[in-house]
């Protein structure tokens, strides 16, 4: 999969901006604040109708604008599409707030649109996965999730909504305005939309874990043996199938039932769930230094996009935003070695071409000011622009 | 700004603004259109309203709208009497109406649960359905609540509310419709399909 044309207009900082990108490797190279990761951003939103950087889409149009339109032509097994959105800003007001189209056609619904362009985004937030906190985790799974399965985040905001009405519904009992019975219906939807969601995420996980523990060792000393596990509260344990799961939620939200009212607040289900990342079977937020953590972060978007390739039947694009800044010599060394191996499309921010050590074919843009800047890059040299020369990958 | 205007046009733009999607200022250019625009058209407008709630009121059995104490549909001779379509709100009915595909009786609870918002089962006409039930005559209930959180809350409280017995089968319509949208908004293709394909509970 690939990107032909990118298109971005009164998107953030870009004003007519058209990228015809390479098949292999697009270095974006421009000082911090010129537009670089907004680029990737409308990419990324292209691909999965949301932002990495903010939920409010109205803050992505540029302040003086009233509309935003990003666009691309994108290639899934040689068959060409044009996509595009367009946003409304704050100044729009109430009305239609964005729309989304596939070859000129308006979608009016997501999954109409949703799984042409698959995108893999790795940012220096992910290098700080395994210090963070766990709803960076869920977070992080939950979007490598969306890229298998369009319909993922649709059953997370389900799960979501039922845990708000049945907090509401706590603090209603609570206060003497709802029937406590009332409770045993929210507790119905609750469990079975969170065992959706605990085995979907535990079975990925599980799936992600097997391709880190082989890709690790690229970035780590040898020897050492790296492992994801999701980790549920209360009864559920790893083998458990969707039913088991949910009948230990039931169970769970009925034995914390009294807290619950007390603190007007669901103390059970995957909202609160881990994603454990050990070496060497210990957690590495505590026992691994930062050097095995930024190795075990390089083999998790490797296994990522590894499993993603094997979904897809072909690799999927990503979108590194200054990655390499953050890494030693030799990881950076190890992780362009890999992204050379594993084929497909890759746009790379960095304030600084000459950071990306690759013998990869690629194209260098420069951005300044939110536009294109044509001038000869003095830094690195400019490859032939897309699709020119595809035999000489691989 | 809004004190240094005559008195009958704030009060105008006030309760315009209390309609829902009206905001301040949308109320207040309204409110300046009614001025502007002939005296008759204020007055047309304002004996509409005035003559709303008399000339049309609730169906007292169903809860559609109507003229009299029973709706249409409630007194049409050609409806089947034996299947009960619960839906939570008129437009909703008359999206299912403009399908085709049912030719029984209906319930309108007027809302739908929600902890959220402050609903209960108390805000709905539950009591007024469960009786209906109670009282025979239905071999079917269809719960035709939308496919959203508090559709389907709404629609699993329902089911435990109304006793089944071997002569009274529940369904639900089946939930290949979109996430999140309501019955109104679905194409009448895909409505008529989810009642088709209703599922027995
Ligand atoms: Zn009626």
């Amino acid at each position: 999969m690939h990107l032909e044309r990118v298109w971005a207009d009164g998107f953030r900082n870009l004003s007519g901006v058209e990228l015809l990108p390479h098949v292999r490797f697009n270095i974006v190279e421009g000082d911090n604040g010129q537009g670089k990761t907004n680029l990737l951003e409308a990419i990324y939103l292209l691909a999965g109708l949301r932002s990495f950087r903010t939920t409010r889409l109205a803050e992505c149009v540029r302040f003086d604008q009233d509309r935003a339109e990003v666009a691309c032509r994108v290639v899934r097994r040689g068959v060409a599409s044009d996509l595009g959105m367009e946003l409304g800003g704050r100044r729009t007001g109430s009305g239609p707030r964005s729309k989304v189209w596939v070859d000129g056609k308006v979608a009016s619904r997501a999954t109409d649109y949703l799984g042409r362009l698959v995108v893999v985004l790795f940012t220096p937030d992910h290098l700080r996965l395994p210090f963070g906190e766990p709803d960076a985790r869920r977070r992080y799974l939950d979007r490598a999730l969306f890229n298998h399965q369009a319909g993922w985040l649709a059953t997370l905001r389900r799960y979501d909504r039922t845990l708000s009405q049945r907090n509401a519904l706590l603090r209603a009992v609570s206060a003497g305005d709802a029937d406590r019975t009332m409770l045993a219906v929210y507790d119905e939807l609750l469990a079975t939309a969170g065992a959706e969601i605990s085995f979907g995420r535990a079975s990925f996980a599980a799936e992600l874990s097997e391709g880190v523990a082989a890709e690790f060792s690229a970035f780590a000393a040898p020897g050492l043996v790296a492992a994801l596990s999701y980790k549920a509260r209360g009864a559920i344990t790893a083998g458990m199938d969707e039913a088991a799961r949910k009948d230990a939620l039931l169970g769970g939200l009925a034995d914390k039932l009294d807290l619950d009212l007390r603190r007007g607040y669901t103390s059970m289900g995957p909202h609160l769930d881990d994603l454990v990342l050990t070496i060497d079977g210990r957690p590495a937020r505590v026992h691994a230094s930062a050097g095995q953590c930024r190795a075990l972060v390089l083999a998790m978007k490797i296994a990522e996009i590894r499993s993603l390739e094997r979904h897809l039947g072909e690799p999927p694009v990503l979108l590194m935003d200054d990655v390499s800044s953050e890494l030693d010599a030799d990881r950076n060394q190890a992780l362009m070695a890999h992204l050379d191996a594993l084929g497909g499309q890759v746009f790379l921010t960095t304030t600084d071409a000459a950071f990306i050590r690759l013998t990869a074919p690629r194209q260098v843009v420069r951005i300044r000011g939110g536009e294109l800047d044509s001038s000869p890059s003095p830094s690195a040299s400019t490859d032939s622009p897309a699709g020119d020369d595809p035999g000489s990958m691989a | 700004m809004s004190g240094q205007l005559p008195e009958a046009l704030d009060t105008v733009a006030a309760l315009l603004g209390r309609l829902p999607g009206v905001g301040k200022r949308s109320a207040l250019r309204l409110a300046f259109h009614l001025l502007e625009r002939p005296r008759e058209e204020a007055v047309q407008l304002a004996d509409a309203l005035s003559a709303l709630h008399g000339a049309v009121g609730y169906c007292t059995r169903c809860g559609h709208l109507s003229t009299g104490e029973l709706c249409e549909i409630c007194l049409d001779p050609r409806r089947d009497r034996h299947t009960l379509c619960v839906v939570e709100t008129v437009p909703d009915l008359l999206a299912i109406e403009a399908t085709g595909e049912f030719g029984g009786l209906y319930h309108v609870l007027h809302g739908v649960l929600s902890p959220l918002r402050g609903v209960g089962p108390g805000q709905l006409r539950l009591a007024s359905l469960v009786d209906r039930v109670g009282s025979g005559g239905f071999s079917e209930v269809i719960l035709a609540t939308s496919i959203s959180v508090e559709g389907e809350a709404t629609a699993a409280y329902v089911q435990r509310l109304i006793h089944r017995t071997p002569q009274l089968m529940l369904s639900r319509i089946a939930s290949g419709v979109p996430q999140g949208s309501d019955l109104e908004f679905i194409d009448q293709g895909t409505l008529g399909r989810a009642l088709r394909a209703r599922q027995t509970l």
